[in-house]
């Protein structure tokens, strides 16, 4: 029984990239992560949205860079040693850049440890679930969401 | 195998020989005894029919059939041709690219039988028939076709030499123990064995291709025994133009004959009939000398006998077709380069030439410069493609519109030679046809009108393109009644689309290019031709898109001519780096007229905003630092830097903190997640990995 239960969890595990915005942990589907870069100079781009910031190279291409913070509706983002840009490709799509405060780890959640029926966080649709670890809580961002239009309903 | 693989080819050639179609039968209508046009156009057809049936495109065959037998009969001079059957001949290559743009998108060439056409084709068949009876009776025999009377001589020149050849076709052969019990075999079924040598037209490019079909022709026919070269070798093009085949088959020699040339590039057939005692065969060669000219013949049989020494070998078009993917790849890798050199240039010591080492870097780096922009060069060369391959098409449009409106008028073309970046080959039809449609629709009068005006009752529409410069320009020019400038603005008041106040002081000219704007139609009456108001400013849209401009001259009652101007190339360009803050842009140098030095006195104010009056012209100024909210300017010195731009005959200075200097630029997109404010037409990766955004001056004058 005991090896059924291992061979269940290791086929049923997703990878997440654990990411720290503002106090909050969040997860991002490792399968979306192109790369993770140090902050880099980003060239602003006149009239763009606000949580915007602008364009970087990456090797050759010109990926749009978006801050979560403001995305979220918490306070702009003050770039230190740890704040990093996540490349992030969605199916489909063209790759855009997330700025988040810091990456933590990689967490391997089981299809039980998550609970999908979560609309407890002010972001509302941006987070389509909540993974339970053994260090804690984690919202588990929905990528698509996050790249659409859409501003934080909460602000 | 499967015939999927050659279907790229079947394509590509069935649109050229729709092309040709449609052309010649232009031709035709005009000229309709023509006899060379209606032999062009009756192997057009039957090469159609003969690779749509190959590739197992039944309807698409059948139609073709009914095409053909129609083009035999005119070629045979037994009917006429009259303007009912040209029309439905349209008809019918209408229904064939129809098929066609099926098969491009689903493999399959759908379920339309177009039977109402394929009457058409019989009744009109049995009409002229009827009809042409009474008239010339020339005998039916088949030399009485040109091509082949043409051919005769060489021809009877050929078959000569044929006589050897069937021998030598037979001796080239030696047959194995069990092949020959294969023949054996068949012929105690009542079938026969025949040896058939294919000869291929030398300008075929893809032979292997031609060789797969000829297979599967001979399999429709009989089955297939042995070949020389074998199987392999041929899959591999390891032959020159002709290889040979053992067949079984219970047709007779000209039916298989007649399936094999019915494969297209096949340029003859020679074929023998193999007997018991194989060595003393009985002759019966043929040769077919349908596809060629005059001098087939005579090729033919200095080709059997050697084929790799052909003397009169006629100069091949020595070219490669490349997928167009492949293209960009290696265009994005040159672009690459360029970055790469231009971070070379900015980190080469500029300061420090004295010094030996350094100027010899610096002279290395200026060789790479050199090279790059030509291997730039050539690329785009490469990926230039002649306007003829968007333009061929809009005689028969304007033939179309001609009945359809009943205005009589021609289409001049020229300059279909000029050539552009494939990119904007791609999107410079649907704007093209446009114009062209509002031409015949709105530019030209009514026959009537015409011939009241003292003009000649047939319009003109003239379409011309020429280089000029870095841009290729393309006139649409017609003869019609221009532009009623009182008409447009009487309009543009009636919708509210300009105050009377404005319209007192408007020129004809920006008043012509109020038709640019949205929902701008004049048109009385509105047609499904042209008309419904979403013209022009689609066509502005979609040329400003491709970074060119459009404007329109009219003198009423003598005609209009629309300009468009569009970029040699997309991709990469020549620019003007400028900073503003810490900020750096790039404009394009294209739409750069001249750098001022400006002190700030000479700034006047016009309806309070502030202008220049450089050399006698009065020229807005654009504070770019403002308008791009740029932080940290420093605009308010004493003298300003002001690039001025042009668009069309209008100008703007754009004021910037300092120049950097020309820089050649690789264009980028910014992607469709930041909401572009149409002022940045993209950005570029400079030396130092950098990246700098490109202004459009297009949208700031």
């Amino acid at each position: 029984m005991a090896d059924n239960n291992m061979v269940a969890s290791t086929l049923d595990t997703t990878q997440y990239i654990g990411v720290i915005i503002g106090n909050e942990q969040y997860g991002i589907d490792i399968k979306y992560i192109d790369n993770i870069v140090k902050m880099q100079r980003i060239t602003r781009v006149p009239k763009a949205q606000p949580y915007f910031y602008g364009v970087i190279n990456i090797r050759g291409e010109i990926i749009p860079v978006m801050s979560l913070r403001v995305k979220f509706g918490l306070e702009p983002d003050e770039f230190s040693k740890k704040t990093r840009i996540l490349i992030v490709k969605p199916e489909q799509q063209a790759p855009v850049g997330f700025i988040v405060d810091e990456v933590r780890e990689v967490i391997n959640l089981a299809d039980e440890d998550i609970d999908k029926s979560s609309n407890t966080t002010d972001q509302g649709s941006f987070i389509s679930g909540v993974g339970k670890h053994s260090k804690g809580l984690i919202s588990l961002m929905n990528v698509a969401a996050v790249i659409t239009e859409k501003e934080a309903a909460a602000i | 195998m499967d015939v999927s693989q050659y279907l790229e080819i079947f394509i590509e050639e069935t649109k050229e020989h729709l092309q040709s179609l449609n052309e010649q039968l232009l031709v035709l209508e005009k000229e309709p005894d023509n006899k060379e046009t209606i032999n062009e156009i009756f192997r057009a057809a039957h090469s159609l029919k003969g690779m749509a049936g190959t590739m197992g495109y039944k309807r698409m065959q059948k139609l073709t059939h009914d095409m053909e037998n129609v083009f035999q009969e005119i070629r045979n001079e037994k009917m006429k041709v009259s303007s009912t059957l040209v029309d439905g001949l349209f008809r019918g290559l209408d229904a064939l690219e129809e098929y066609l743009d099926n098969i491009v998108n689903n493999q399959d060439e759908g379920t339309n039988d177009n039977q109402d056409i394929i009457d058409l084709f019989q009744k009109e068949l049995q009409a002229g028939l009827a009809g042409g009876s009474g008239a010339p009776a020339e005998p039916a025999a088949p030399a009485a076709a040109p091509a082949e009377k043409a051919a005769a001589p060489a021809a009877a020149a050929a078959a000569v030499a044929t006589e050897g050849d069937t021998k030598e076709l037979l001796d080239s052969f030696t047959l194995t123990e069990q092949e020959k019990n294969m023949i054996n075999k068949a012929r105690a079924q009542g079938l026969q064995g025949y040896i058939v040598r294919i000869n291929i037209q030398d300008t075929c490019v893809l032979k292997a291709a031609r060789a797969f079909l000829v297979f599967k022709a001979i399999e429709t026919v009989g089955e297939t025994i042995k070949s020389l070269p074998d199987a392999q070798a041929i899959e591999d093009e390891k032959f020159d133009f002709s290889f040979s085949v053992v067949v079984t088959s219970a047709k007779k020699m000209d039916e298989i004959q007649a399936a094999i040339m019915n494969v297209s590039e096949v340029k003859s057939v020679d074929i023998a009939l193999i007997d018991e005692s194989k060595c003393e065969q009985k002759e019966a060669a043929e040769q077919t000398t349908e596809k060629a000219a005059a001098a087939t013949g005579t090729a033919t049989a200095a080709q059997t006998k050697a084929p790799a020494t052909t003397a009169k070998k006629p100069v091949v078009n020595r070219s490669v077709r490349v997928d167009i993917d492949k293209l960009d790849d290696l265009m994005n890798l040159v672009s690459e380069l360029i970055i790469a050199k231009n971070g070379l240039v900015s980190i080469s010591p500029a300061d420090l030439v004295r010094d030996e080492k350094n100027s010899s870097f610096r002279d290395q780096v200026e060789y790479l410069e050199r090279i790059t922009t030509n291997i730039h060069q050539s690329v785009m060369k490469v990926r230039m493609v002649p306007i003829e391959s968007v333009v061929n098409r809009f005689p028969r449009m304007i033939r179309d519109l001609s009945k359809k409106l009943d205005k009589k008028m021609e289409l001049f073309m020229s300059g279909e030679e000029t050539e552009l970046d494939r990119t904007v080959i791609d999107e410079i039809g649907d704007p093209l046809q446009h114009i062209l449609r509002n031409a015949a629709d709105h530019g030209l009068e009514s026959n009537e009108e015409r011939i009241k005006a003292g003009k000649p009752e047939v319009g003109s529409i003239f379409l011309s393109a020429y280089q000029e410069g870095n841009n290729v320009v393309i006139e649409v020019r017609d003869d019609g009644h221009g532009i009623d400038v009182e008409k447009v603005k009487a309009k543009a008041l009636e919708r509210g689309t300009i105050t009377p106040d404005q319209a007192e002081t408007m020129s004809d000219k920006e008043i012509i290019d109020l038709l640019f704007r949205p929902s701008f139609s004049t048109a009385e009456k509105i047609s499904d031709i042209s008309g419904r108001g979403v013209g022009l400013d689609v066509v502005k849209t979609k040329i400003e898109a491709l970074g060119g401009s459009v404007e329109c001259r009219s003198v009423l009652g003598e005609g209009s001519t629309f300009i468009i101007r569009l970029p040699l190339t997309l991709a990469i360009i020549q620019s003007l780096m400028v900073v503003l803050g810490n900020e750096k842009y790039a404009i394009p140098l294209g739409s750069i007229q001249t750098i001022e030095d400006i002190p700030t006195t000479d700034i006047k104010y016009v309806e309070g905003k502030e202008v220049i009056n450089l050399r006698g012209t009065v020229i807005p100024l654009v504070r770019l630092d403002k308008i791009l909210d740029v932080p940290n300017s420093k605009q308010d010195q004493e003298s300003l830097t002001v690039v001025i731009v042009a668009k069309g005959d209008k100008q703007a200075g754009l004021i910037v903190d300092d120049l950097i200097g020309q820089l050649e630029i690789v264009i980028k997109s910014i992607g469709k997640y930041i909401n572009n404010s149409k002022m940045i037409s993209g950005a570029t990766i400079l030396g130092d990995g950098e990246i700098a955004l490109i202004l459009d001056a297009n949208t700031l004058v």
